[in-house]
């Protein structure tokens, strides 16, 4: 028999789910229609009519366009170095318990800590000092360092996740360490490994405060031409890019869930229903 | 920890890049914040003297009213995502189709990855002066313009990436809880809301505290959504950092503000881990 | 001829000392059993074995080889894990094939062990399946065959019976004994089980405490236990502390326990300075005479009681006797169709001075 209070309870959260779902969603609806303007001016929501020309201003406009290209090409390359020494060091991680190893992993986890403000302010200033005033070096170290707590924290999950008998076992069969890891480990902790890979170029391509300190008149990310477009001029080319980066995300939403499923990153608990 | 040759080979490259890109620059800033700035000049002069007056500065009330207005967004907007992701989390947690659990998860992680700057792009649009900036703000009674409104859509900003995380972490902790004691609480007469109230809920605590605290310093950390929502009226200590930087090259005072965003940072964290590692010891 | 050896091996963690001057031997195609319970420094002997650690004295010898500073890998042994420790990613005939190609067989001499190896164990037909799509006993099975792939020189079971349930337990363990036997292994099973370490090992070592407390064959263990712990461990027991007397007739000594009974023991085997021991007597070996018409020539133990709870276990009945007013005793009897005896009744129970276990006090 269920009381009032229940039943008020039980309305109150759907209300609840239901009031979150919109906040969470229509804003991002709103973007996308807008995108979509046919009006040349930035007019009130909701859209008359409908049309790609935004689109069409964002995929001409060499000054996005130039963004974009170095949005991916950092993505890239700060995400492989990321992986590289990610990999490397949850490996070491994950062979070892004991004080060091917990110094070690808070150091490495720490840029997740650190305000990205505050690294790009250091980056910036700790780059002038060396005399390292190239755009998209600087921008490539900053994102490294961000990334690369991502890496290393999937990566590690994944190699605890492997049981320790099972490189006991290849051991005991006949395979050196070197075998066993590469035969056993390393195959079971592929999953991990482009986990974070992909939360790492994610986040690559998403950060604006670290990028915005180290920018220059002519390397730029994709996040900071918005910004600076919002300063300066604010038509709608800056919703068609909102939606390309959203597209992005999705992708990659897409590729972690192919990788290792999503449920898996925030596990079963102990108890299910 | 037994240090071979092949550990340090595997180390090394995590290590350097640390050094390089995080270790010696926060490390200069250290040392750039007690160093003298004069107006005019970009950071300070190779031989400039060192003093406290940075953080000094820092103290007068100009200055403070930056901190406490960051602390204040980040009150208000983490105890508000708190309450309202804490229903959602339960109600993924209990659930039982697996199809429904995955979308949802999925959302919420998809939410989490969102650009930050596609989301306070949006944000702008839906409640700026194009979209529905005139009829919320009427059916509060304030102007657009105005300062409560303007706070309202940053917290609005904040929400928006505090609710999927919070709803996670949370996910995280209930799952833990073991449902058959709220069923011995009804089963002992409580009414499904009271159980929760005197049972689920107080052994989420831990997991609501380390919630609370990571909401807190992300708020704390918050530079874009400030930034952008916050039109130039609404400023966050980070928004502080960018300015000593941008509009008047004073390095020094910049140093000394971003010092003490860490420290704050960090303690929170430390913090965190102190609460996560009682609930483990109480276990 | 002895295929493994351990010499005074002893294992330190710190201060802590896991195993402590172990000894023993195993011969070719004997199955012993390495008992204990957790903590006693088993596990670590298996580990010492293998490889995984390095004694910090004393030696493992294989066949006359000394085993030290030999990885795991150089070493010859089989090792079935307790959660069998299959490659997930890899299907049943890459798991057990693995230990050939470490050894850099060629391809059609890897296949035809494989083959034949899964004939062994029964699963012939599995090649293509993952660990994820087998029973716990396939499993059990797969590790088996790919341990024993190796033709190894040792083969080491780490509580093999253990997850599996207790039907399940009893149809392997036959299964088992002829599996090894057919390669002729050398096998040591180390357990905490008593009835896997009974069953399976022709020898039983008892550990405790990172040493060997005694060994011989199970019912060696069993009837005669040096000591009290041995005693404990292995069967059910009922216990009597008290005082050794004077000689009653050939080889059997009065006893008066702590409580005040009078008792007929044999003699004991380990003598000690006090004259206290303690009397372990088996539940089996116990009878129950509802009457008090005991006539007997032999010397024998009698204890008047009553009964407090009888319990039905199907093959057997257990009882519960109050004897003295404190002291409780548990007696089993056979079920032959008809059970006289019930609770409340007044009883007299009787055994043999030569059924008791006498040990010394506090061992």
């Amino acid at each position: 028999m269920r009381r009032l209070i229940d039943n008020i309870g039980t309305w109150l959260g759907i209300a609840n789910i239901l009031i979150v779902l919109v906040f969470l969603i229509f804003p991002i609806a709103v973007a996308v229609m807008m995108s979509f303007d046919a009006r040349d001016y930035l007019g009130r929501f909701p859209p008359q009519a409908y049309s790609i020309r935004w689109y069409e201003s964002f995929f001409s406009d060499a000054y996005y366009l130039q963004g974009l290209t170095t949005s991916l090409i950092l993505a890239v390359i700060a995400t492989f170095v990321s992986t590289t020494a990610g990999v490397s060091a949850a490996i070491v991680l994950d062979r070892h318990t004991g004080r060091s190893k917990e110094v070690l992993e808070s150091l490495f986890l720490s840029p997740l800590v650190v305000p990205a403000v505050v690294i790009g302010f250091a980056l910036l200033l700790f780059f002038s000092l060396l005399g390292v005033f190239d755009g998209f070096t600087r921008l490539l170290g900053g994102h490294i360092i961000i990334t690369f707590p991502y890496t290393v924290r999937t990566t590690l999950a994944g190699l605890v996740g492997i049981r320790k008998t099972l490189t006991e076992a290849a051991m005991a069969l006949g395979a050196n360490e070197r075998r066993a890891f590469w035969d056993v480990t390393f195959p079971l902790a592929r999953t991990g490994i482009v986990a974070g890979a992909v939360f790492a170029f994610a986040f690559s391509m998403d950060d604006i405060a670290v990028s915005l300190f180290l920018t220059s008149p002519d390397t730029y990310t994709l996040p900071v031409a918005m910004v600076s477009m919002m300063r300066t001029n604010f038509d709608l080319t800056i919703a068609a890019a909102a939606v390309v980066l959203m597209v992005f995300t999705f992708l990659l939403i897409l590729a972690l869930n192919w990788a290792i499923g999503l449920e898996k990153l925030i596990g079963q608990g102990v108890f299910r229903s | 920890m037994q240090k071979s040759r092949g550990t340090l080979l595997l180390l090394l490259p995590g290590l350097g890049l640390f050094l390089a890109l995080l270790v010696l620059p926060l490390a200069n800033v250290v040392e750039e914040s007690f160093r003298l700035f004069v107006p005019g000049r970009i950071g300070s002069a190779k031989d400039a003297p060192y003093t406290l007056f940075n953080y000094t500065e820092l103290i007068e009330p100009a200055y403070a009213f930056y901190l406490l207005e960051t602390f204040r967004f980040g009150l208000v907007s983490s105890l508000t995502a708190l309450v309202i992701a804490f229903p959602i989390a339960y109600a993924m947690a209990r659930q039982g189709s697996p199809l429904l659990r995955k979308l949802s998860i999925g959302f919420l992680i998809g939410m989490l990855f969102l650009s930050t700057l596609v989301r306070v792009y949006a944000l702008q649009l839906t409640f700026g002066p194009t979209g529905y900036a005139r009829l919320i703000s009427g059916l509060l009674n304030v102007s657009p313009n105005g300062r409560f409104y303007t706070d309202l859509v940053v917290t609005f900003g904040l929400l928006h990436y505090l609710i999927p995380i919070s709803a996670i972490t949370l996910l995280g902790t209930i799952q833990n809880v073991n449902p058959k004691l709220a069923e011995a609480a009804q089963v002992l007469g409580a009414s499904r809301l009271k159980s929760h109230f005197t049972i689920t809920l107080p052994l989420c605590i831990p997991g609501l505290l380390s919630a609370f605290l990571i909401c807190f310093t992300l708020c704390l950390s918050a530079f874009v959504v400030p930034m952008i929502l916050g039109k130039g009226k609404v400023l966050f200590v980070s928004n502080l950092i960018y300015a000593r930087f941008s509009e008047i090259a004073n390095y020094p005072s910049g140093s000394a503000v971003a010092i003490i965003m860490l420290v704050i940072a960090l303690m929170t964290i430390y913090g965190v881990t102190r609460v996560v590692s009682t609930r483990v010891i109480q276990d | 001829m002895s295929v493994l050896e351990l010499l005074h091996v002893t294992k330190r963690f710190g201060a802590f000392v896991a195993v402590d001057d172990v000894s023993f031997t195993v011969d070719k195609g004997q199955i012993v059993s390495l008992l204990g319970p957790s903590g006693c420094g088993k596990t670590t002997t298996l580990r010492v074995i293998s490889g995984f650690e390095e004694a910090d004295q004393g030696s493992v010898i294989f066949s006359g080889k000394d085993m030290k500073g030999k990885r795991p890998y150089e070493r010859n042994v089989g090792l079935l894990f307790q959660d069998y420790a299959l490659f997930p990613h890899m299907t049943v005939e890459q798991n057990v094939a693995y230990g050939l190609k470490q050894r850099g067989f060629e391809k059609t001499r890897i296949v035809n062990r494989m083959g034949e190896m899964l004939d062994l164990v029964k699963l012939k037909g599995f090649e293509k399946r993952r660990p994820s799509q087998l029973s716990g006993g396939q499993q059990q099975r797969v590790a088996l065959a790919r341990s024993l792939a190796i033709s190894p020189e040792v083969v080491l079971l780490d509580e093999p019976l253990s997850a599996l349930d207790a039907k399940l337990r009893q149809e392997l363990r036959f299964e088992l004994k002829e599996i090894l036997s057919e390669v002729d292994a050398t096998t040591i099973v180390v357990t905490h089980d008593q009835e896997e370490a009974m069953s399976l090992g022709e020898r039983v070592i008892v550990m405790s405490d990172g040493k060997v407390v005694q060994q011989g064959p199970p019912t060696e263990i069993y009837a005669s236990p040096r000591t009290r712990f041995v005693a404990e461990f292995i069967g059910r027991s009922n216990w009597f502390s008290g005082v050794i007397g004077a000689v009653a007739a050939p080889g059997v000594r009065d006893f008066e326990t702590g409580d005040g009974f009078g008792l007929l023991v044999p003699e004991p085997t380990e003598a000690t300075a006090s004259k206290d021991y303690d009397i372990c007597i088996r539940p089996e070996r116990i009878q129950i005479n509802i009457t008090n018409d005991v006539s007997n020539n032999h010397p024998i133990n009698t204890l008047s009681g009553t009964i407090r709870d009888v319990a039905h276990l199907g093959a057997d009945i257990h009882f519960v006797i109050e004897v003295a007013g404190k002291h409780l005793i548990t007696a089993t009897e056979q079920y032959n169709g008809q059970s006289l005896e019930r609770a409340g009744q007044d009883v007299a129970l009787t055994f043999s001075p030569h059924d008791c276990i006498i040990v010394p006090s506090n061992s």
